[in-house]
């Protein structure tokens, strides 16, 4: 089956098995390894992607049915502003997530904030529930998105950190 | 564009060209022999078979005295044990012609119905003072009975392998803790000289000691078939594969009869251990060795009997997790502790200070620990409280709503391996400062996360006095860097550190006198009285709710206070601790996901004297919270909790009795 669809800002199209996973698809045949196969059932968030806008665990996607949408994965979503205020408000806080599970989060992140500029502590852990890794503790984790709310927010607001 | 985003590599994106595809065929009994393999012609033509006798040298993977078959020939010993590698060059073909294959099998008896001399592997007992005599003049003998179920690691990258067969060299890319170890099992297998492997290590998530033999034989798995193949291979294991027969926490059964004087205090102990390791042992005596010797904790005991048991069973095999076994001693050691101060009429408190040795680990270090943590709990106060609202529930004198209960537990963690795979066995790093003044880290030590390369790092900048942006820790490739040995049991803090500042040393003491670059190489031998074994000490008080219809948990609060020497990054240690909070919360059945509230953990740090070094505190929560969780949950639901994990069924259960 032939698809179409927008991946990371520009249009592909690819002949591929309807019933492939979208993981599978971005990672075998675009070569977009950022996203990870993780669990494969829905659990850990390595398969997180922007799909419409939406967050997405993209191995509980098939390929035809991202026909005609819009998919953004971390490769694309980190030539943003955005990405910067998460990586940034990340790094100044030393909160550093494993290369699993980082892209994932990095991406539940921008939709947390996304919907919810100032987010409180229960908040940002519900948010995040869907991206549990080994590596988390709960002091960086909060700490971490607070600063990347702080600097989207400065940077809304012009002003410079 | 700003910036593009560069991924870590880990196994599973590791690609080479006119790479096959490899899996692995596993029994489907648990005790049998195999009797014959159907294997349809088309699939014998098309893909790649490896049986043992493909094996071109040792067909056992070695863990010191420990060994397991690399591919079953004949026995088959538990369900999942690797018996034929399939290769091909698509994945879901080969996955499809592995389900035409069928294997015969011939039932044998299963473990449970042998004796017990059959399934036991090795035992050790131990006996100091006069045990029987002090059990006959005890006022009381208190027993328990303490079990600990198994814990997967939940790693978040995949157990795997991808090999390049080499007429010099064999390439192994290989998601481990132990690189030497994979290189030497490879080499073996193959029969070529260790040098001829070179194996790299890309992206490790955190593992829980997951990573530390299994990764070994998928290596050995994988290099065997792409040496028959003549063509690079990738096996990763499937993530079901993994859950049901890869590494996990064994299962450990240990009973405590305990005898006490007229004041509730021990006058003798008698222990029993059984560890399942599963259908063959892994570093099997290593962990039955470090349980046994901190078996009695720091409690003082004028007699004291012990009996351990390695035992095999027809389960996976379990190998080494978190703790290497101390995490399950402490379990039912500190469950126990305040069962003897309950039936002594004693808080879990006053019964420590009571008990506590006077010689080794003493009152001296423990004291400030213990009043530390009760103190900022309020632990005292909330025990009598909720201890009276039970009385008057069971009185029936007020019918409460919320079941309240609060615990507290000692945690102990010994650093550093008590066994050695020989005597040369030696760990080395190299610092090398280049022509720029970069300093470049060469080591094997698999740093388990960022912070602990930022923590090296920070070791080494401060030292010398450079920016750790300009310290580099260089990827990990056998043949570039030193063996710096397995990093569990808090290598990466008690040992790599030492190294590093000792190589900073050298360095300092050439810098400016001899041109760049200057490179220094230290050693330390393991076994040798210089590496010793800091270890940590630490109190936790765990407040929670049970809901008194659903049997759910509400945790209310945890206080953690630790010893663990000079604590270098405070930021870095506490995100530690935390991490194994909520990994201990995840073996006790409280999942990270079944907490749907932040909860809150307040972490403090005993000062014991800066001189100490740096102790390991990553294993420790995992021997705290158990014991303080289950104590407090005793309190709360009103029945005698002796063993993990925890679900509400099973809370349910003991209240049926």
């Amino acid at each position: 089956m032939n698809i179409t669809f927008r991946l990371n800002g520009e249009e592909v199209s690819i002949d591929t098995n309807p019933a492939k996973r979208l993981v599978s698809l971005l990672r075998e045949d675009f070569k977009l390894t950022g996203i990870k196969h993780g669990c494969r059932t829905g659990t850990c968030g390595a398969c997180t992607v922007l799909l419409d806008g939406e967050i997405t665990l993209s191995c509980l996607v098939f390929a035809f049915s991202v026909k005609g949408s819009e998919v953004v994965t971390i490769e694309g979503f980190s030539r943003t502003s955005e990405f910067q205020d998460i990586r940034d408000g990340f790094k100044r806080s030393s909160y550093l997530p494993c290369g699993y599970c980082a892209p994932g989060k990095i991406l539940a992140v921008h939709a947390l904030l996304e919907l919810n500029p100032q987010p409180s502590e229960q908040e940002i852990y519900a948010a995040l529930s869907g991206n549990r890794c080994k590596c988390d503790d709960i002091s960086s984790l909060l700490r971490g998105v607070r600063s990347a709310a702080f600097l989207r927010e400065a940077r809304h607001h012009g002003r410079k950190i | 564009m700003k910036e593009k985003w560069s991924p870590t590599l880990f196994i599973d994106d590791i690609t080479e060209k006119d790479m096959l595809h490899a899996c692995v065929i596993r029994s489907a009994s648990a005790a049998g022999e195999i009797v014959d393999i159907h294997i349809p012609e088309e699939v014998r033509k098309q893909f790649i078979l490896v049986t043992a006798s493909d094996i071109p040298a040792k067909k056992t993977v070695s863990f010191f005295n420990d060994t397991i078959p690399v591919l079953a020939e004949k026995e088959v010993r538990y369900q999942g044990e690797p018996i034929l590698i399939l290769a091909g060059t698509e994945e879901e073909e080969v996955l499809e012609a592995a389900r035409e294959i069928h294997i015969e099998y011939q039932e044998t008896s299963q473990s449970a119905e042998k004796s017990e001399e059959e399934h036991l592997v090795f035992e050790k007992k131990s006996a100091t003072g006069k045990p029987d005599a002090a059990f006959k003049a005890a006022a009381r003998i208190v027993e328990g009975n303490y079990r600990t179920g198994i814990q997967r690691p939940g790693y978040s990258d995949p157990q795997g392998a991808v090999v390049k067969p080499g007429k010099k060299t064999v390439t192994v890319h290989s998601s481990t803790q132990w690189p030497f170890h994979v290189r030497d099992s490879v080499a073996q297998s193959l029969g070529r000289d260790a040098v001829s492997v070179v194996v790299s290590v890309p992206g490790v998530s955190p593992h829980l000691d997951g990573k530390i033999w299994f990764p070994s034989l998928v290596a050995v798995h994988a290099a065997v078939t792409a040496v028959k193949a003549n063509k690079p291979v990738r096996l990763i294991i499937p993530r079901e594969d993994d859950f049901f027969y890869g590494p996990r926490r064994a299962p450990v059964f240990i009973q405590h009869k305990t005898g006490l004087d007229e004041e509730g205090n021990i006058t003798v102990m008698d222990i029993q251990v059984i560890l399942d390791v599963g259908a063959y042992p892994v570093l099997a005596e290593e962990m039955l060795d470090r349980i046994i010797n901190s078996i009695s904790g720091p409690y003082a005991t004028k007699a004291l009997r012990i009996h351990g048991k390695i035992i095999t069973s027809n389960n996976p095999p379990a190998g080494t997790f978190t703790g290497f076994g101390l995490n399950q001693c402490f379990f039912a050691l500190e469950t126990h502790a305040n069962r003897l101060a309950e039936v002594g009429g004693n808080g879990p408190i006053e019964w420590r200070f009571a008990n506590f040795r006077k010689k080794g680990i003493s009152a001296d270090q423990l004291v400030p620990i213990i009043a530390d943590v009760a103190s900022r709990s309020d632990f005292d106060r909330k025990f009598a409280a909720y201890k009276m609202l039970k009385k008057q529930k069971e009185d029936n004198v007020e019918e409460r709503e919320s079941l309240r209960g609060i615990g507290f537990s000692l945690g102990y963690q010994l650093s550093g391996l008590l066994h050695q795979e020989d005597e040369a066995t030696a760990y080395s790093i190299v610092l090398r400062l280049d022509d720029n003044e970069k300093l470049h880290l060469l080591t094997s030590a698999i740093p388990g996360s960022k912070g602990t390369r930022e923590f090296w790092k920070e070791i080494a900048g401060s030292i010398l006095g450079i920016d750790t942006e300009n310290v580099i820790v260089e990827a990990i490739n056998s043949s570039l860097v030193p063996d710096s040995g397995p990093s569990i049991l808090s290598h990466n803090v008690s040992v790599i550190p030492r190294l590093i500042e000792r190589a900073c040393q050298g360095i300092q003491k050439r810098r400016f006198r001899s041109p760049l670059p200057i490179e220094v190489k230290r050693t330390i031998k393991p076994a040798g009285s210089e590496s010793g074994h800091p270890s940590s000490w630490g109190g936790a008080v765990v407040e929670l709710d049970v809901h008194p219809h659903s049997y759910e948990v509400g945790l209310r609060g945890i206080w953690i206070t630790i010893d663990c020497g000079r604590v270098i990054n405070r930021e870095s240690a506490v995100a530690t601790i935390e991490s194994g909070v909520l990994h201990s919360l995840e073996w006790l059945g409280a999942g990270l996901s079944g907490l749907p509230v932040v909860p809150r953990i307040f972490i403090e740090f005993v000062d014991s004297g800066k001189k100490n070094p740096p102790a390991g505190i990553g294993e420790l929560a995992a021997s705290m919270i158990p014991a303080a969780y289950s104590s407090a949950l005793s309190q709360a639901a009103g029945y005698y909790i002796d063993s993990i994990p925890l679900q509400p069924e099973k809370i349910f259960g003991y209240k049926e009795g």
